[in-house]
């Protein structure tokens, strides 16, 4: 896959945005084109900005690692990073996610299957802050179906991934965005721009 | 990234290659001894000529059938199982969503440790199989007796099995890859793409284990 940026209408692109920033593209009703929408978006902002990070409902970390794997992959992939810096940077976070020192080392040694719908949530939150993200990319389920309830999700990742530029993909004529005068809505210039 | 796929490999490396150990042993062991005595009690045959009997077949055939038969049953099925899920499950689009690479981060590390594994486990039976055979063959030989047959063994055939065993490492974990796990759509196709798997990394090694001996074959006549 290209990875172009894709054109946008209006004329709008990514490269001057500001920190905090607050944007929601529109992918219409298609769930397999958004999904298209979303991996081209992804390929192409990791292309063009230093960090970037996802999140999502659905699958967000890999059964087979352990959670302290899944929190430190993304982040190593792109430049050497020691798997022991994950415990330490994440313990300035540890007052905002309401969890002591022993039970993040707990938490890092589960898998995900070990854990609760909740705790995902919080450790999805916890990788993408861990990245220090310009652009934190959102799948709609995030919203739609969220791990945790959603006014806590917004709450953590404001405070945890305020300073990102945000990017919601979904199907903005059924999805209710919160605190909604925020966001600038965008669109693709055509159908065929997620190719 | 290389911190990432380094990790994989070696996990890779411990799970085919050191946790096999045991039954290869048991395998290398079997053979070798077994040969030896058919090769003593029933044949009378003298020690030089069983050490180079079971030098050529267990170096030629049986070590690599053998040892290949073991990666396949053990680990080629947990590999396919292994990319399949990530693949149904959406884990595998989650992360090159964060910017992983799937393809790189699953199939390269398991590639190189499956190919390392096969050499050194095909290694692996050959000298037990031939020190189990000679100390069964001629139970009153020393270790000075055992090593002195070392320096008539047939390197070429050796060398061989060590290319064919790396080889077949090699092939067996792009088979799965891009034929077995593909096929995977949902979870119930996952046990089938695991013996689908399974079943096309033994074609492979019997169509290259006769290619090759059909080849010896024909180079020698």
């Amino acid at each position: 896959m290209k990875s172009r940026l894709p054109l946008f209408a209006n004329g709008w692109t990514p490269y001057q945005c500001q920190p905090s920033s607050r944007f929601a593209l529109d992918s219409g009703n298609n769930a397999f084109i958004r999904e298209r929408i979303i991996d081209k978006v992804c390929a192409t902002w990791h292309r063009q900005f230093s960090a970037t990070s996802y999140l999502e409902s659905t699958s967000p970390f890999i059964q087979n690692l352990s959670m302290l794997e899944n929190l430190w992959l993304p982040t190593s992939w792109h430049k050497p990073f020691d798997l022991s810096l994950i415990p330490q940077l994440s313990e300035q976070h540890l007052p905002l996610l309401g969890w002591s020192r022993s039970d993040l080392y707990q938490l890092l040694d589960c898998r995900p299957g070990d854990l609760t719908p909740a705790l995902i949530g919080k450790l999805q939150i916890l990788r993408a802050a861990l990245l220090n993200p310009d652009w934190i990319i959102i799948d709609s389920s995030w919203f739609l179906d969220p791990l945790l309830p959603i006014d806590q999700s917004l709450q953590l990742a404001n405070a945890m991934l305020g300073a990102s530029r945000w990017l919601l993909i979904g199907d903005l004529e059924f999805l209710v965005l919160p605190n909604e005068g925020a966001w600038v809505k965008i669109k693709l210039l055509s159908a065929n721009s997620h190719d | 990234m290389i911190q990432a796929m380094s990790l994989v490999f070696f996990r890779q490396l411990f799970f085919t290659g050191v946790q096999s150990a045991g039954i290869i042993l048991l395998l290398a062991a079997l053979s070798g001894g077994g040969l030896a005595i058919v090769c003593q009690s029933m044949l009378k045959l003298p020690a030089g000529v069983i050490f180079q009997v079971l030098s050529l077949f267990i170096i030629k055939i049986m070590g690599v059938s053998l040892t290949l038969l073991v990666i396949s049953a053990r680990s080629i099925s947990a590999i396919t199982t292994e990319i399949a899920t990530v693949r149904v499950s959406g884990e595998a689009r989650s992360l090159a969503r964060l910017g992983v690479n799937p393809s790189v981060y699953f199939l390269l590390p398991r590639l190189a440790a499956t190919s390392v594994s096969s050499i050194i486990l095909y290694l692996y039976f050959v000298a037990i199989g031939l020190i189990t055979g000679i100390v069964f063959a001629h139970r009153s030989l020393g270790f000075e007796g055992v090593i002195g047959f070392y320096p008539d063994l047939p390197l070429y055939d050796l060398i061989s099995g060590v290319a064919r065993a790396g080889i077949f490492g090699l092939g067996s974990v792009l088979c799965v890859f891009y034929f077995s796990s593909r096929k995977a759509r949902t979870l119930p196709d996952i046990p089938l793409a695991a013996s689908n798997g399974v079943f096309l990394t033994l074609i492979f090694m019997l169509v290259m284990e006769i290619s090759y001996q059909l080849l010896m074959f024909a180079l020698e006549t």
